[in-house]
C-alpha cells in the first residue's frame, strides 16, 4: 500500500463523478438521461423507482442518478444522497402552477447535509414549449441568487431538442473537477 | 449531441498535460510499482465473443464436471487478466450481465445452471468492483420478491455454491433501494396454514442476518444489504434500533477466540461501520454513543484478528463523524485544479463559474459544540496509527484526517500535535509509518496550518531517510515510501510562497530518494512526488529538468540511480552536495555491501561535478572511517577513498595536474597507510575479512592507477603483502570479486610502482615476486593456486621482460594434468588463460628473445601445450570439469594463431595449424553444448581470419559447409542444428578422423536429445554413402583406427561400441556383407573381444553383445567367430549378461535367416524362447550352482548350432585358485571362456 498505489486508486476515483438527478415529476429527467444516451425518449412513462446510467464524457465516468419526482417517492430521495458531486435540478419551464412546490422541494434538498457542497445545475427544461418561462425569470422565481453554499448554474435547455444539454453537464463537469480532489 | 456524450468511449487523457499524476497512476499497475512493466497494459477488452460463448455454453455444460471446469477456468482466466484495468470491460458489461442474469433466473434450467452463471457473475464483479456491479443489477418493484425467493431458498453452508448467496445478497441491496414504502408490498392475503405472510420487511433482514456470520465472502454482500436496507427512511423506523441491539448484545457476547465467533463479530462490526457511513448522520447521532461505549469496552485493539482491529478502528472513526457536523474547506476551489495547463494559465485560480463563497468556516467555529465522546474516538484512532499492521494503520490515518477535518481549529491543531508524537526515537517503524500516512491525510485536507511546518517538514525529512538497523537488515522502507506521500500531499495542500522556506530542503531530500533509495518502490514513490512538487509548486529548481529525466522507468533500475541519474542531477549546484553528503552518511555504512560497492561507484562519478568539495571535505572526513570501528562503514569508506581518488586523478590528466596537485599529502599518505593500518588492527581476520581483503586490494589499486607518490618502498612491500595474503587465503570460488579485486590491485600495483624511469622492472622486485608467484603454483589450495596463475598472467610487459621462459615453463607445468592435481581443473584452465594473456602482452616477435617475446623458439611449446590441454577429458563429481581446460584451449590456439598470423605466417609449422583445426573441427562434435559453442565459433572465426589461416586442408569444402552467415545464424549450442552441419566434414578425408572421434561420444552418450540429433544426422549421412565402397571405408577404418587408438579407454570406447551397434543395426554397412570375410568386421571382432577381456563392466558388456549380434549378418568366418562369443557370453558370470545376450540372441536369430543354422533353427529358438520365456528366466538365476545347468543348455546350443563349445580354461595361476577357489574359479572361467 504504497505511494503509487493511493495515486493510481485516487487517479481512478478522480475521474468518477456521481451525478444525481431530481426534481418534481413530469420535469423531464429521465427523458434528458435518454437524450444523453442516445435513446428513444418517444416512449417514457413515469418514473417508478429509479435509473442508473453510466455515461462518458471528456474522459469521465459519469453516473447519472435518476429518481422517480412524484411526491409519494419524494421522501425516498435522501437514500441516494450519499458521496454526491453533483445535483442536477430539473425544472419544467411551462408548469407555472407548481413552480413553488418547486421551489420548496429544492430548498430544502439544499439544507441536506449530505448534499453539502456538491454543485447544482439547475436545468430550466421545455424550453421548447411555448409559454415556456425564461431561465432568468425561474432563476428568480427559485430565488437562486440567495444561494450561498453552493455552486449554481441555471441552464434553459430542452430534453426534447437536446438544446443546451450538453452547456448544463460541461459546466457541472469543470466544476466538480475543479473542486479539490473528493475528500472522501 | 446525444451520440456525443454516449458514444465516446476513449479515455480523454489530457487531464495533466505534461505533469501531473497520470504517468504515474497509468503506469503503477503493480502493487507498490515493483516489477512493472509498461508492455503488460492491455489496450482493449480482446475476449469479448469468448465471454459471450462461455456465457452460452454454461446450459451445456454444467453438470457435467469436467467441461464445466474448463469454462470456468477459462473465464477465470480472461476475467483475472483484465484485473488490473477493470474499465476496459464497461462497454460489455451491461451485455454481459443481462445474459447472466438472463440465465440465473431462467427457472426452467435445472439449478446447476443458475449456481454457475453466478459463479460467473461473481467473477466479473471480483474483476469490476461489486460498487459498480451493483449499479447495473435490475432494480424493479418487481424483481423484489423473485430475487428474496431465491436468496431464501440458498443454503447457507453449501461450500460450493456461495458465488450464488453473495450475488444474490448484493443484488438485493440495490434493489432495495426502490423508493416505495415496503409495507406497501406486503399482500395481506392468509397463506394456506392460515397465517399472515411475515412482512417482508422482516423477511429481508432475517435472511440477510443470517449471512453475517457466516464465514465466506457472501458476509461482506450482507453488511452491504443490512446498510442500504436500515438506512430506508422507512425500514430505519421500524428496525434500526432492534437492529442495533441485536448487533452489541452479539458483539459483547461473541468469544473473541473462536473463529467462528470471530466471523459473526467481522460480519457486525462491517455492518455498523457501513450503517454509520451511509445512514443520515442526525438519524444515527442518538445511537451513536451506545455504540461507541460498547465498541471501547470490547478492546478490540488486543485482539489477534488484523481485520477485527482494522474494521473496530473504521467504525470507531464513523462514529466519530457522525458526532461532527460537515465542513467543508473553503480553499477546495484554490488548490484543486487538476489541470497544469489552466494553473499556468490562469495563475493558480480555477476556473470561475458564479462563485460564492461556500462556507464560512470562521463563523461557524464559535458556536459549535464537540461532544466529549469525541475525545475516545480520536484517542482509538491515534493508536490505531502505531498497529503493527499495515492495514490498520492505514485505516487509522484516514480516520485522522476524517474526523479532524470536522474538528474547530484549535481541536485540529491538537490532534496534528498528537500525530507528531508519533515521531520519537522511542517509537517504532510502525509509528512513524502510521504518522507519516496521518500526516499526509491531514496535509491533503489542508488540516496542517502553515504555522506547523517548521515542525512538520524536519519530521518530514527525516522520515524519508529512515532506516533501522535490525540484525543483518534494515527497516524502514514503508516509512520513506510513506514521508513521499507526505510530500506528495503538500505539494497540492500549501500555496508555494508557504512552501517557500523549505523548497531547497525538501527538493533535495525528495531527489536523494528518487536516485538513492535502495527500494525501487521508494525512489518512484519520491519521483512521483517530485514531480507533484514541480507541477504544483512550481518553485523546485530545475524541476522540469529533473522530472523529466528523473522519471517513473528510469528510477526503476538501481543501477541507473545511482551511477547515471545522480550525475544528471548533480550537475544542478543545489543538490549536488546535499546527494553526496546523504550518500556519504547513509550509504557508505549501508547494511547491504553492494550497495556499499555500488555507492563508491556512484561517488565515483559524481566527484567531476564538486571536485574541491571531495578533495577538501570528503575525503579528509573518510580517511578515518577507513580504520573505524564499524565493519559496514569501513567497507564503503575504503571503497569510496579509492574511487573518489581515482575519479580526482582522471580530472586532474584533464587539467594537466597530479593527484598531489588535488589532494592532501596528508590525505594520500593516510589512505596509502590504510591497508598496513587495517593489517596492524587485525581487521582482516574473522568476518570482516570477506570485505576488508577486496576493499584493500581496490584501495591498492585506485591508489597505483591515481599515480599516488609513495616515499620509499615500505608501503608498497605493505601493500604486496596484502595482495599476496589476500591470494593466500582465497577459499572459495564464490569469491570472485575478492579474487578479481586482488589481481586488479596486483597489476597496478606493479604498473605503477616496480617501474623505473627507464620503463624496466626493478630488479630485485621482479624476481622476487616473480619467483614467488611461481612458487605459489604448487599451492594445494585450488583457488589460491588459481588467483596466483592468474595474477602472473596479468604482468604487465616490463615486469615479464627477461622473464618469459621461467614464466611460461611454470605456466605449461600447471596445465598438465598430475595424478596429484587431477581434480584441479580451474587451476589448468587458468593457467591456460594466463598464458593466452602472456602472449598477447608480450606480443610476437620473429626472431625475438625467447625472454622476452614469443618467438620461433617457444612457440611451439605454446601449440604444445594447447594441443595437450585439448586431451584433458578429467572428470570428478562435478562432471566433465576437463571441458573447462578444454574450452580455454580451443580459444588460446585460435588467439595464438591470430596473433602470429598478423606478424608472420611461417611463424607456425604447417602441422600446427593442422592439429589445431582438427582439434577444433573435433570439439564441435562434442557432447558438451557449451563446449561445441567455443569450438563452433573458432572454427569461424579460423575460416574466415584475415590473414587467412594456411594449411587448412579441404579449404574450399570447409568454406563451402560453412558459409560466413553461420558467424551470426548458426547455435552451435543446439544439437539439432549443428550435427548435421557437420556431417559433411566426415566425406574430407583429414578431418574424418577427428570429426569421427567427437561424434562418437555424442552418438554413444546418454542425454536423449544430443543422441536423438547427432545419431540422426550420422545415419542420415551413411545411408547417403551406403554405396559408395570408397566413403564406406574411409569411414569403417576410421573407426577401426579410433577403437584401436581408444582401447580400453572406457570415456571413448563404450560410446564407441554403442555407436558401433547403432550403426551396424540400421544398415549402414550392408555393402561389406556382400564380401565373405570383410577385413572391417574381422578386425571389429578382434577389437571386440580385445575391449571386453577382463572387463567387468555390464554396461560394456551389453554393448558389445550389440556389436555381435549385429556381426552375425556378416557372412565368412566372422559370424562363427562372432556366434562363437556370443554363446561364451551365454554362460557368462553375470544374469544380467546372459539374459540380455540369450534375448538379443533369439531377435537375431528370427531378423537373419540365412546364417547356416537352418536345419536346427527351430529347436534352437524353442530352447531360447523356453528358457527366456520361463518366469523366472532360467539365464537370470543368481545360483551359482544352476550355472552349470545353464552351460548345460549353452553346449546343446552349441552343437544346434554347429559352433564348438566353449570349454573353460584351466586357471592360469594356481596361487589363487587357493586364495579363494570360488569365486576365482568363476572368474577364471570368466577369463577363460573369453578366449584368453
Amino acid at each position: 500500500m504504497g505511494l503509487l498505489t493511493i495515486l493510481k486508486k485516487m487517479k481512478q476515483k478522480e475521474k468518477e463523478v456521481r451525478l444525481l438527478m431530481l426534481g418534481l415529476d413530469n420535469a423531464g429527467k429521465t427523458t434528458i438521461l435518454k437524450k444523453f444516451n442516445g435513446e428513444d425518449i418517444n416512449t417514457i412513462s413515469p418514473t417508478l423507482g429509479f435509473n442508473i446510467k453510466t455515461l462518458e464524457h471528456r474522459g469521465f465516468k459519469l453516473n447519472v442518478w435518476d429518481v422517480g419526482g412524484q411526491k409519494s417517492l419524494r421522501s425516498y430521495w435522501r437514500n441516494y444522497y450519499e458521496s454526491t458531486d453533483g445535483l442536477i435540478w430539473v425544472v419544467d419551464s411551462a408548469d407555472k402552477r407548481r413552480l413553488d412546490d418547486c421551489k420548496k422541494e429544492m430548498q430544502a434538498l439544499l439544507l441536506e447535509e449530505r448534499l453539502a457542497g456538491a454543485t447544482l445545475l439547475v436545468f430550466a427544461n421545455k424550453q421548447d414549449l411555448p409559454g415556456a418561462l425564461p431561465a432568468q425569470q425561474i432563476r428568480e422565481v427559485l430565488e437562486l441568487d440567495n444561494i450561498t453554499t453552493h455552486h449554481w448554474l441555471i441552464q434553459g435547455c430542452s430534453a426534447v431538442t437536446g438544446e443546451n444539454l450538453l452547456q448544463g453537464m460541461d459546466w457541472i463537469i469543470d466544476d466538480i473537477s475543479s473542486r479539490i480532489f473528493t475528500m472522501d | 449531441m446525444a451520440a456525443d456524450l454516449s458514444k465516446r468511449t476513449e479515455q480523454d487523457k489530457k487531464i495533466s498535460p505534461a505533469l501531473g499524476l497520470h504517468e504515474y497512476a497509468e503506469a503503477s499497475h503493480g502493487d507498490a510499482g515493483d516489477a512493472v512493466v509498461k508492455g503488460s497494459s492491455l489496450e482493449y477488452f480482446e475476449e469479448a465473443e469468448e465471454i459471450v460463448g462461455l456465457i452460452n455454453s454454461i446450459p451445456n455444460v454444467a453438470g457435467d464436471l469436467i467441461p464445466m471446469e474448463m469454462a470456468l477456468e477459462r473465464f477465470t482466466f480472461i476475467v483475472d487478466k483484465y484485473q488490473e484495468q477493470p474499465h476496459l470491460i464497461d462497454p460489455y458489461l451491461e451485455s454481459i450481465l443481462e445474459q447472466l442474469l438472463k440465465m440465473a433466473r431462467d427457472t426452467t434450467h435445472p439449478p446447476k445452471v443458475m449456481h454457475l452463471a453466478f459463479k460467473f457473475l461473481y467473477l466479473v464483479t471480483k474483476m469490476r468492483g461489486y460498487k459498480v456491479i451493483v449499479r447495473q443489477l435490475p432494480h424493479e418493484v418487481a424483481d423484489l420478491e423473485p430475487v428474496l425467493e431465491m436468496l431464501t431458498n440458498q443454503n447457507p453452508e453449501d461450500h460450493e455454491t456461495w458465488e450464488t448467496r453473495y450475488i444474490l445478497l448484493l443484488w438485493l441491496s440495490i434493489i432495495v433501494l426502490i423508493p416505495f414504502d415496503m409495507s406497501r408490498l406486503d399482500s395481506n392475503i392468509r397463506m394456506e396454514s392460515g397465517e399472515y405472510r411475515k412482512p417482508i420487511m422482516d423477511r429481508i433482514l432475517d435472511v440477510a442476518k443470517i449471512y453475517i456470520g457466516v464465514f465466506d465472502t457472501a458476509r461482506e454482500a450482507a453488511a452491504f444489504l443490512i446498510s442500504k436496507f436500515l438506512t430506508r427512511p422507512d425500514v430505519q423506523k421500524q428496525h434500526l434500533p432492534a437492529f442495533l441491539d441485536w448487533a452489541l448484545v452479539t458483539l459483547t457476547q461473541a468469544n473473541p477466540t473462536n473463529v467462528r465467533a470471530m466471523d459473526k463479530m467481522n460480519g457486525i462490526l462491517q455492518t455498523l461501520s457501513l450503517l454509520f457511513k451511509h445512514g443520515k448522520r442526525e438519524d444515527l447521532l442518538t445511537f451513536a454513543p451506545v455504540v461507541l461505549k460498547t465498541l471501547v469496552s470490547l478492546k478490540m485493539e488486543t485482539s489477534k484478528n488484523t481485520l477485527l482491529r482494522k474494521l473496530a478502528i473504521k467504525l470507531v472513526q464513523r462514529i466519530g463523524l457522525t458526532f461532527l457536523k460537515t465542513r467543508l474547506a473553503s480553499w477546495r476551489y484554490q488548490r484543486g485544479s487538476r489541470s497544469l495547463a489552466e494553473n499556468l494559465q490562469v495563475g493558480g485560480q480555477g476556473p470561475v463559474a458564479k462563485e460564492t463563497v461556500a462556507m464560512k468556516d470562521e463563523e461557524d467555529e464559535d458556536d459549535y459544540d464537540v461532544p466529549d465522546e469525541i475525545e475516545e474516538v480520536i484517542e482509538q484512532v491515534l493508536r490505531g496509527l502505531k498497529d503493527r499492521d499495515t492495514i490498520v494503520r492505514w485505516s487509522a490515518a484516514k480516520g485522522v484526517g476524517r474526523v479532524t477535518c470536522r474538528l474547530p481549529r484549535e481541536l485540529a491543531d491538537q490532534v496534528v500535535e498528537e500525530v507528531l508524537d508519533c515521531f520519537s526515537l522511542q517509537e517504532a517503524d510502525e509509528a512513524w509509518h502510521g504518522g507519516c500516512l496521518a500526516l499526509a491525510e491531514l496535509g491533503r485536507r489542508g488540516l496542517l496550518l502553515p504555522s506547523r511546518l517548521p515542525k512538520v517538514v524536519p519530521v518530514m525529512l527525516k522520515a524519508l531517510t529512515y532506516s533501522e538497523k535490525r540484525a543483518a537488515y534494515s527497516v524502514g522502507s514503508h516509512v520513506r515510501d510513506a514521508a513521499c506521500y507526505v510530500c506528495w500531499a503538500f505539494a497540492r495542500a500549501y500555496e508555494p510562497e508557504e512552501i517557500k522556506p523549505y523548497v531547497q530542503q525538501i527538493a533535495s531530500a525528495l531527489i536523494i530518494t528518487a536516485v538513492a533509495d535502495r527500494e525501487v518502490n521508494c525512489r518512484r514513490a519520491a519521483s512521483a512526488a517530485f514531480q507533484e512538487n514541480v507541477g504544483r509548486q512550481g518553485t523546485f529548481p530545475h524541476g522540469i529538468d529533473i522530472v523529466t529525466t528523473v522519471d517513473y522507468f528510469a528510477v526503476g533500475s538501481r543501477n541507473n540511480s545511482y551511477l547515471n541519474l545522480s550525475v544528471y542531477v548533480a550537475q544542478f549546484e543545489e543538490y549536488t552536495q546535499a546527494l553526496v553528503d546523504h550518500l556519504v552518511q547513509h550509504k557508505i555504512s549501508h547494511w547491504d555491501p553492494s550497495l556499499r560497492a555500488l555507492t563508491s561507484e556512484a561517488l565515483h562519478n559524481l566527484t567531476p561535478k564538486c571536485p574541491d568539495y571531495m578533495a577538501k571535505t570528503i575525503l579528509p572526513m573518510l580517511l578515518p572511517l577507513c580504520t573505524g570501528m564499524d565493519l559496514a562503514t569501513r567497507y564503503g569508506a575504503i571503497l569510496s577513498s579509492g574511487q573518489i581518488v581515482h575519479a580526482l586523478y582522471k580530472l586532474g590528466l584533464e587539467k594537466n595536474q597530479t593527484i598531489t596537485d588535488i589532494v592532501d599529502r596528508d590525505v594520500l599518505e593516510g589512505l596509502a597507510n590504510v591497508p598496513g593500518k587495517l593489517e596492524a588492527a587485525q581487521l582482516y581476520r574473522g568476518i570482516g575479512a570477506d570485505y576488508m581483503r577486496p576493499a584493500a586490494c581496490s584501495l591498492i589499486e585506485k591508489l597505483s592507477l591515481s599515480k599516488v607518490p609513495l616515499v620509499g618502498s615500505a608501503t608498497t612491500s605493505v601493500w604486496q603483502t596484502t595482495i599476496d595474503d589476500t591470494m593466500k587465503l582465497m577459499l572459495a570460488g564464490y569469491q570472485f570479486a575478492i579474487q578479481d579485486s586482488a589481481i586488479a590491485g596486483f597489476a597496478a600495483l606493479c604498473n605503477e610502482y616496480y617501474r623505473t624511469e627507464e620503463g624496466t622492472a626493478l630488479p630485485d622486485i621482479q624476481d622476487k615476486v616473480i619467483d614467488s608467484y611461481l612458487g605459489q603454483l604448487q599451492n594445494e589450495m585450488v583457488y589460491a593456486r588459481c588467483c596466483f596463475i592468474l595474477a602472473l598472467g596479468a604482468l604487465p610487459k616490463f615486469m615479464i621482460a627477461g622473464k618469459l621462459k621461467k614464466l611460461l615453463s611454470g605456466l605449461i607445468g600447471a596445465t598438465k594434468v598430475t595424478v596429484k592435481d587431477i581434480s584441479m581443473a580451474e587451476a589448468r584452465r587458468d593457467a591456460i588463460k594466463s598464458i593466452i594473456r602472456i602472449c598477447s602482452t608480450v606480443g610476437i616477435e620473429k626472431g625475438g628473445s625467447p625472454d622476452c617475446v614469443i618467438c620461433e623458439d617457444n612457440i611451439n611449446s605454446v601449440y604444445d601445450t594447447f594441443l595437450q590441454a585439448m586431451e584433458d577429458y578429467t572428470t570428478d563429481r562435478r562432471g566433465d570439469v576437463g571441458t573447462w581446460v578444454r574450452e580455454a584451449a580451443v580459444v588460446g590456439l585460435a588467439e595464438i594463431t591470430s596473433q602470429a598470423l598478423q606478424v608472420d605466417a611461417s611463424l607456425i609449422q604447417q602441422e600446427y595449424y593442422e592439429k589445431t583445426i582438427f582439434s577444433v573441427l573435433h570439439q564441435a562434435g562434442e557432447k558438451i553444448d557449451r563446449a561445441r559453442v567455443v569450438a563452433g565459433e573458432t572454427l569461424l572465426r579460423l575460416l574466415y581470419h584475415d590473414p587467412p589461416v594456411p594449411y587448412i586442408p579441404h579449404r574450399e569444402e570447409l568454406l563451402n559447409l560453412f558459409p560466413e552467415k553461420d558467424k551470426e545464424t548458426l547455435n552451435w549450442a543446439s544439437a539439432a542444428e549443428c550435427y548435421p552441419k557437420l556431417m559433411p566434414v566426415l566425406s574430407l578425408k583429414s578431418y574424418t578422423y577427428p570429426v569421427l572421434l567427437g561424434l562418437t561420444v555424442s552418438v554413444g552418450g546418454l542425454t536423449e536429445s544430443l543422441v536423438k540429433h547427432s545419431s540422426h544426422s550420422l545415419n542420415s549421412y551413411m545411408l547417403k554413402i551406403a554405396d559408395d565402397e570408397d566413403g564406406l571405408t574411409a569411414i569403417s577404418d576410421t573407426l577401426l583406427t579410433i577403437f584401436n587408438n581408444y582401447l580400453k579407454v572406457d570415456r571413448v570406447s563404450l560410446p564407441l561400441l554403442k555407436m558401433l551397434d547403432f550403426l551396424l543395426g540400421s544398415g549402414c554397412f550392408e555393402l561389406f556383407t556382400q564380401q565373405e570375410d570383410h577385413p572391417f568386421t574381422l578386425a571389429l571382432v578382434d577389437l571386440c573381444k580385445k575391449e571386453i577381456a577382463k572387463c567387468g563392466d555390464p554396461q560394456k558388456l551389453l554393448a558389445a553383445i550389440g556389436v555381435f549380434c549385429q556381426l552375425v549378418q556378416f557372412s565368412g568366418t566372422v559370424r562363427e567367430r562372432v556366434l562363437f562369443q556370443l554363446l561364451v557370453l551365454l554362460g557368462h558370470k553375470y544374469p544380467k549378461v546372459r539374459k540380455s545376450t540369450a534375448n538379443q540372441l533369439y531377435e537375431m536369430l528370427i531378423t537373419y535367416e540365412d546364417i547356416g543354422v537352418e536345419e536346427n533353427l527351430n529347436e534352437v529358438l524353442t530352447i531360447l524362447r523356453e528358457t527366456t520365456g520361463k518366469d523366472p528366466n532360467v539365464f537370470i538365476s543368481r545360483d551359482d550352482d544352476s550355472l552349470e545347468g545353464i552351460r548345460g543348455i549353452r553346449n546343446q546350443l552349441c552343437d544346434l548350432m554347429g559352433v564348438k563349445k566353449p570349454v573353460s580354461k584351466a586357471p592360469a595361476k594356481p596361487k589363487q585358485e587357493k586364495a579363494g577357489d570360488d569365486r576365482m574359479s568363476s572368474y577364471a572361467d570368466l577369463v577363460g571362456r573369453l578366449g584368453y
